[in-house]
Formats: C-alpha cells, structure tokens, sequence
C-alpha cells in the first residue's frame, strides 16, 4: 500500500526545490505543478507531483503523527 | 496483447513496474530503509529487474494483499494475473474502502495513490523527462516517466503516483479496466 507524507517548500531556486519533512529536507528538482515556498506538495521519486492544502497537509501529518 | 509483448513481460517485471514509484512512500513512511530504496533506484536506472525474494522483503504488505487476490482466483502471488488483478482491481479498492491511513488521507493524495487509466493526450519531453497529459475521463493531469517513448497521443495507458506505467490493451482493458 503506498502512501505520501507531504512536505513544505522553504527554497525555490529555478528548477531546484527544498522540501522540508521536519525531521529532514530533501532537494528536488522537477515539479509537475507551478509551486512557490510554503506550499505543502507530494514528492516521489524526486518529482514534485502535486500540491496539498495547507489545511489537508496538516491535518494529515497531525493524524500520522498521533499514530506513529 | 501482442505474443511479443506477452512474451517479454515476466511477473517480477508487471509488479516492479507497478510497485516502483511507491518506493519513495515507502522509505517516508519507514518501510524500507535508504540502502533498500537507493538498490530500488539503481534497479530502475539500468534497467534491470530485483528477483523475488528482493521484491517480497521490500514489498511486504502488497504481497499480503497479492496472496489473497491470488488465493481468490487459484493462481499463485508470482501469477501475472495475480498481480495485475491486484495492482488494477484490489489496490484501488482498498483505498476506495479507507482502510487504515486511507480513512483519514485527502483525495489527492488517494486519487495519486490509485493505479489509473487514461488516454495520452499530449506528450512533451521537459529536461529530459517525457511528461505526458492524461485523460482519466473526468479531468485531465499529467504523468512523467521515460519508461514508454513509443507510446503515442490517443493510447490508453496505466499511471501510478503519477508515474506512467505500461501501455493497456484491449484486452488488458476488458479484463480489469473496463
């Protein structure tokens, strides 16, 4: 079963992207969506795929969070 | 399907073609460690294809899943059946029942999880990534993967977390898709 924790963009620098997962930042560089900083966004394998609502995105990393 | 296709397509090939864009998802959710999810990757990047018992470590709770679909339809987890039927049919069911995480998860993140097919309507090349505009029916969203470059505008093609997967023929299609 897969799953995305979504992540928040702290740094845009052309085509390279700072995601920040709290406990780890990984840099990405190829987004499927027009994104800017303090967007939440799902990242796999490297590629930004979609953006989150802030609201969703925290709600469910609370939710993760709480199960961990 | 063609004899040829058919010939070329293993099971361990149709399930890492499948499984692997939740590689990431799984080393998030800490399933899988780094060293698991860099060999995943460097499978991916020469082409080559992890043997069972490497796919069975790193993909537990799919095979799980697997078994039962298998037991359901008297064929075994490494049957292309089996995990076709799984990847098309039951994994999309899971999530359409929310089980477990999937009770709490937005729709975006379960649409994504979703094994979808769509048509290819338009595709384009972005450094280097071939990046592919998808219609599901309802809307229409891109999907990127180097995987198929002969596939053309107007085929019916599978995508997962946003990654293309394999191209869906007829008979594919009547068989789980349609």
């Amino acid at each position: 079963m897969c799953f995305a924790i979504p992540g928040k963009i702290i740094e845009v620098d052309e085509n390279k992207f700072v995601v920040d997962y709290g406990s780890e930042k990984r840099i990405v560089n190829m987004s499927l969506v027009d994104v800017d900083v303090g967007d939440y966004v799902v990242v796999s394998n490297k590629i930004i795929i979609t953006k989150v609502s802030k609201e969703e995105a925290i709600k469910f990393l609370d939710i993760i969070k709480n199960k961990a | 399907m063609k004899l040829e296709n058919k010939m070329n397509e293993t099971p361990e090939k149709v399930f890492f073609k499948y499984a692997y864009p939740c590689g990431s998802d799984l080393l998030q959710l800490g399933l899988i460690d780094q060293t698991d999810f860099s060999k995943l990757e460097q499978y991916k990047k020469s082409g080559e294809i992890p043997e069972r018992d490497i796919l069975e470590k790193l993909y537990v709770n799919a095979f799980k899943r697997i078994d039962a679909v298998a037991s359901s339809i008297g064929k075994s987890r490494w049957d292309v059946d089996s995990i076709r039927r799984y990847f098309l049919v039951e994994h999309n069911n899971i999530i359409d029942r929310e089980e477990g995480l999937y009770k709490d998860a937005h729709h975006t993140i379960k649409d994504l999880c979703k094994v979808r097919i769509g048509i290819v309507k338009k595709k384009e090349s972005r450094n280097g990534t071939l990046v592919y505009s998808i219609d599901y029916g309802e809307h229409v969203e891109v999907a990127v993967g180097n995987d198929l470059p002969n596939v053309e505008i107007g085929e019916r093609i599978s995508t997962h977390w946003g990654f293309v997967v394999e191209k869906i023929s007829d008979e594919v299609y009547e068989k789980y898709g349609a």
